[in-house]
């Protein structure tokens, strides 16, 4: 392959990429400030942070109008924009949160939001890769900040033994990655993955496929190679547990969107059926008995990363279902960002200075003393647990309509079933709150907990977003589709028969005594 | 369409809830009634903005439409939020918030001393935008959305004095008899989806026009009386008016919300905004005239005995919206929308006056009590003697001109005939006689209250009088907007009416694109070969003359009980005691209802709490919960926290992932 040096040449390579370098020399510049500036400017680090955010934000939507080549690197497709919003959404969030948080626990300090940052630059590396080897540089570039990241509260043993742990596994499950790419390039003689999939030669290229998908289950946390997530959310820092839980999640399921996206065998829709089903029903069943909030907000990550699988699995198999299951999936990644940022910002307030309450025995009739924040709690694990009309139960809606319409309605049941489990532990935070008595000893010498007016302003936005997002719901996903059409351009169209929804079939059978033409309903309706 | 202001009509009241639920305690009690009732002015004056700009479109034009955004889009159900501005809306719109304009600004006098001040402003902005959302919503199900709305509000309204167990008794009996309605009403709205495969208006509409015959008559005729019930509910026709009597347990300006404004003209309004779906299902056409005939009767037979001026009211609501479903029901869907209008004059006047009576007289409301009420109130017995003289139907008061065509069309429609006039003309004569036996026994004849009571009794304050000369201007001349032409032949009326410059475009002819004209009837009756009646002025005037001597005589009649022989009514009471007893006790329908559907009711309740839930489903429930329990426990301990364990768990995933896909 000859490689044509020219300037439009560099110039197409450079817009490509452009989000990502943005952000991350945004993320140099912070690193620099922090390390070259006197301690005094350092309250300005995540204001600068946030700057270099949004440019990179303004970055992303130009690049995609100029960059229109794709150089089998990396693309900058629709798809890339929406998850790359999503990404720096998460991101400012993540900021925002940690500002005030690091400060009450005297982790302040230069490179933690360059490594925050870097880390989410990794992220949108992973969404936009069309080859194995970027994907895997994007892996690395999210996973190094986050091993640091969860170690930073370093004078505290909890905290190390996150970060050792989530670095020796998360290393095994990068390990994966490497030699199943290995597999996959001796199988086919090329790391891109459309290249690489179409080539459909044998078992050694599936199991090179395979172990790419352990590694990045890995970092979704889909069971069974989710055991490091309660141990690490447990110690890491709240702000980084919060970060993770959505970014890192974001990343691994980017990277699987655009593995699955050109289509998969049968096995893999077993497969991929049976992660989903297993994550869905052990993350749920194990939150149950959780005592720690952040351990329960773990297991419960993992249960949404079982729904959120569901809707790559339709993407697997049927680019028309394809569509609606994986702008399903980026609208629950934008409203799981809302509502699980939300929830942990709750729990950092609660939890007092030097993190110390963090024990759902803790917020024992807590609504006393703070109703407000209480209230808000419960609007984010209600929209959580998927009840309306928060942004959360349109999440899983469409999630699981996609999930029947693709013809799995035996996962949407196992899908909602379990739902019904995680209402349980997330109303069993509610009801604690709100309705037993605070423990006798030391209520006199208990404040009320009170938010700081940044934490006021983000719980007030995320909690009003939560609410909107569920209210104008249509034209979120309106956008979501928009970026998952660009992840099965390539593919044939599907069979041309009509499809019907389980509303429209439920309308049928209804319709029939009276004996009314559904034909012109019909075309009426898929005009 | 370049009118693009219509969302600001709810938004206005809707942004006054929020003011007045979030800070109204910590503003002074002036400002949180002025921001409410600023909030429903700026409806208003959208809202004749929004008329205005109707008027000046050439009539086939006249269809004003805003859709806001997308709000459900699953499947096959595509709902917009979108608004539909056209002559029928526009007439709404501008009767609810004008009518609630002024009954806000009265509350502010009437509520004054009331602790909870900004709770109730926030209720009534939140009753008047869920009315405006009903009235101007484009598809069924965000008219469901208003129709919920004004049911939720009524209960938090009527039992606003929740203290009162009887306030409260009464907001769950408005709410609960909604809910049947409401459920019929979803029903209906389910078959059109079923049947039309959309919601919007517009669709609907179009398909049952374009071809009224594809749709079986069965099935219209079904949907239609489904909606027809939800529309028994919410407007308090037999079988399910029981709420509204009660619903004076609220402060009177919600009476006169509920009555005049809003609420009880949703289900009118519903039904002239379907008219056609209903004039192609005549079965159910008929059903409303029937049921709105007999409403109308039975309601006046019962006011005619009631002792709670409010009461006497609340039945005569209830008798006028049976003229009203009498008009939709022989097609005049117009004559019948025009009556709510010129009624939601005329009965808010009515209920404000009341009120205006009761704050003086510290809150009695027993008529035997009152009396002689003129000499202290001057302002407030003549405008009620305005609104009793305009609901009795005495010429060229409004209520004479809205009624009189609801008669005439009862005579002469295709649908309708002799039977229907003859009842609707009784009801005439029995409403004139029971407002003039309520208006001679408050204000005039002998004082019958204490003395300490008397020397209290003052004139209302400024902003409650004026709101009553106002709304008594509304009572005298709102009828001259639709004069019949019958009548305009009587020189001075047509000169009259000319002067008002109604003449040239009548509010029927302002209404024909939204609700039809007659002729639009008929001709869609003559599908279905009904027989056509022709119509003369002759027998208009014949007819209208029997009405007119009728209501002249129902008054003097209570003149004569009432004033001249006070003892006479009683003596005819008690030759016939039965009939007194029956009448007093309302027919004995709440006590037929708690035998027949509350105490069986109430028994399967109970039967199914202890039989089945507590023995079956709670048994199964915590079974369940203990069997997931003991698992997530047993699991648990998988989780040991060990690194190796951890990449050991991780290698026989890998595995099984290999091994599911070579398979």
């Amino acid at each position: 392959m000859s490689i044509d040096l020219t300037t439009e040449f560099i110039k197409q390579n450079l817009w490509v990429s452009a989000p990502v370098w943005s952000l991350a020399a945004a993320a140099a510049l912070v690193l620099l400030v922090g390390a070259f500036r006197p301690r005094s400017t350092h309250s300005l680090l995540p204001a600068l942070g946030l700057i270099g955010v949004i440019v990179s934000g303004c970055v992303t939507v130009h690049a995609s109008q100029i960059a229109t080549a794709p150089l089998g690197m990396q693309s900058i497709d629709s798809f890339t924009v929406v998850f790359d919003l999503i990404i720096l959404i998460a991101t400012a969030i993540g900021i925002i949160i940690s500002s005030p948080y690091v400060n009450r626990e005297s982790l302040a300090r230069g490179e933690y939001y360059a490594l925050m940052m870097f880390s989410s630059s990794g992220a949108m590396l992973m969404g936009a890769s069309d080859n194995f080897i970027m994907m895997f540089l994007g892996l690395e570039l999210l996973s190094i900040p986050l091993y640091v990241l969860s170690g930073f509260r370093r004078l505290e043993g909890i905290s190390q033994e996150a970060a050792l742990k989530y670095f020796l596994l998360g290393s095994f499950a990068s390990a994966f990655f490497v030699y199943g790419t290995a597999l996959v390039f001796a199988a086919t003689g090329t790391t891109s993955i459309a290249a690489a999939l179409a080539a459909n030669s044998g078992a050694m290229l599936t199991m090179g496929v395979g172990m790419v998908l352990v590694a990045l289950g890995f970092k979704v946390a889909l069971v069974p190679f989710h055991m490091w997530t309660p141990d690490v959310y447990e110690g890491a820092p709240t702000s980084v547990t919060a970060f993770m839980s959505v970014v890192a999640k974001a990343a691994g399921f980017g990277g699987l969107a655009r593995i699955v996206a050109p289509g998969l065998s049968p096995n893999w829709h077993l497969l991929l059926w049976l992660l989903a089903a297993g994550t869905m029903i052990w993350g749920n069943l194990i939150a149950i008995p959780q005592q720690n909030i952040k351990r329960l907000l773990a297991y419960s990550s993992i249960s949404h990363a079982g729904y959120i699988l569901m809707g790559l699995l339709t993407l697997s198999r049927d680019s028309v279902a394809g569509v609606d299951g994986m702008s399903a999936v980026l609208f629950y990644l934008l409203v799981y960002t809302l509502m699980n940022f939300g929830a942990f910002a709750v729990v950092i307030v609660f939890a007092g200075s030097g993190d110390k309450a963090e024990d759902i025995d803790d917020y024992r009739g807590i609504a006393r003393r703070s109703p407000l924040l209480a209230a808000l709690m419960s609007v984010f694990l209600l929209s959580l647990a998927g009840i309306p009309p928060f942004a959360g139960f349109f999440g899983k809606l469409f999630l699981f309509s996609a999930a029947v319409q693709a013809g799995y309605p035996g996962l949407a049941v196992i899908a909602v079933l379990t739902s019904v489990m995680g209402v349980f532990y997330y109303l069993r935070v509610t009801v604690v709150m709100f309705m037993e008595e605070e423990p006798a000893s030391g209520v006199a010498d208990k404040p009320s907990v009170s938010a700081s007016p940044t934490y006021g302003f983000v719980l007030g936005a995320l909690a009003a977003l939560v609410i909107v997002v569920g209210i104008l719901a249509a034209p979120v996903l309106n956008w979501t589709a928009g970026g998952a059409e660009s992840l099965t351009a390539g593919r044939p169209a599907a069979s041309a028969s009509v499809r019907y929804c389980a509303l429209c079939r439920l309308q049928r059978f209804i319709s029939r005594p009276f004996a009314f033409d559904c034909t012109e309903l019909r075309n009426l309706r898929y005009r | 369409m370049d009118f693009k202001y219509l969302w600001l009509i709810p938004l206005c009241p809707l942004i006054g809830v929020f003011i007045n639920a979030f800070i109204g305690h910590l503003l002074p009690r002036k400002v949180s009634g002025a921001i409410a009732s600023l909030a429903v002015l700026g409806s208003l004056i959208v809202s004749v903005m929004g008329l205005l700009h109707l008027l000046g479109l050439p009539e086939d034009q006249r269809v004003l439409h805003q859709s806001l955004f997308d709000w459900i889009a699953t499947g096959a159900v595509h709902t917009q939020v979108a608004f539909v501005l056209d002559p029928l809306s526009a007439v709404m719109v501008c009767v609810v918030s004008g009518i609630g304009f002024l009954i806000h600004v009265y509350s502010m006098g009437y509520m004054a001393h009331d602790p909870r001040y900004p709770r109730f402003f926030a209720y009534m902005n939140l009753f008047t935008f869920a009315m405006l959302l009903l009235v101007l919503a484009d598809n069924f199900l965000l008219m469901y959305v208003g129709w919920e709305g004004v049911a939720l509000c009524s209960y938090l309204l009527i039992g606003f004095w929740f203290e009162r167990p009887s306030a409260a008794a009464a907001g769950q009996k408005a709410f609960i008899v909604n809910r049947v309605g409401d459920w019929c009403f979803i029903l209906g709205m389910l078959f059109i989806f079923v049947t039309f495969g959309s919601l919007t208006f517009q669709d609907v509409f179009a398909k049952v026009a374009a071809a009224p015959l594809a749709v079986p008559t069965v099935t219209m005729t079904i949907i239609c009386l489904l909606l027809f019930a939800g529309a028994t509910g919410k407007s308090a026709q037999i079988p399910l008016y029981v709420w509204l009597p009660d619903a004076m347990e609220g402060p009177t300006p919600v009476s006169a919300l509920i009555h005049a404004a809003t609420m009880v003209t949703a289900g009118v309004y519903m039904v002239a905004r379907c008219h056609i779906l209903f004039v192609h299902a005549p079965v159910a056409l008929m059903v409303v005239a029937g049921i709105g005939a007999a409403t109308a009767l039975f309601a006046a037979l019962i006011g005619l005995v009631q002792n709670d001026i409010k009461r006497v009211l609340a039945y005569s609501t209830v008798s006028q919206l049976g003229y009203m479903f009498m008009a939709c029901g022989v097609g005049a869907f117009a004559a019948g929308i025009f009556h709510v209008m010129t009624h939601a004059f005329f009965k808010a006047l009515l209920f404000l006056g009341s009120g205006s009576v009761i704050h003086a007289m510290h809150d009695e409301q027993d008529i035997r009590r009152m009396g002689g009420l003129s000499r202290w109130m001057p302002v407030t017995t003549w405008t009620f003697w305005i609104a009793t003289l305009a609901i009795a139907g005495i010429p060229l008061f409004s209520g004479f001109i809205s009624k009189d065509q609801i008669l005439w069309y009862a005579f002469s429609s295709p649908l309708g005939g002799v039977v229907l006039w003859t009842v609707g003309v009784v009801t005439a004569l029995l409403t004139a006689f029971y407002m003039a036996r309520v208006t001679y026994k408050t204000f005039h004849g002998q004082p019958r209250m204490d003395e300490e009571t008397q020397r209290h009794i003052h004139e209302s304050p400024a902003s409650m009088s004026i709101v009553l000369i106002l709304l008594a201007v509304g009572a005298v001349f709102a009828g001259f907007l639709n004069m019949p032409e019958a009548l305009m032949k009587i020189a001075p009326i047509g000169w009259l009416t000319h002067l008002f410059g109604a003449s040239a475009e009548t509010f029927s002819d302002f209404l024909a694109p939204s609700v039809g004209t007659q002729a639009d009837v008929a001709r869609a009756l003559e599908m279905l070969h009904r027989q056509i009646v022709p119509t003369s002025h002759v027998w208009e005037m014949r007819l209208m003359g029997v009405t007119v001597v009728l209501s002249v005589l129902g008054i003097y009649a209570g003149y004569q009980m009432y004033v001249r022989k006070p003892g006479s009514a009683w003596s005819i009471a008690r030759s016939a005691p039965w009939l007194y007893n029956l009448l007093l006790n309302k027919f004995y329908v709440d006590e037929f209802y708690k035998a027949v559907v509350v105490r069986p009711g109430m028994g399967l309740a109970y039967f199914l709490w202890r039989g089945i839930d507590v023995l079956v489903i709670d048994a199964i429930v915590n079974a369940v919960a203990t069997i997931v329990g003991i698992f997530s426990h047993l699991f648990r301990g998988l989780q040991t926290g060990y690194v190796r364990n951890y990449a050991a768990g991780m290698v026989l995933g890998a595995i099984v992932v290999i091994w599911v896909l070579t398979r």
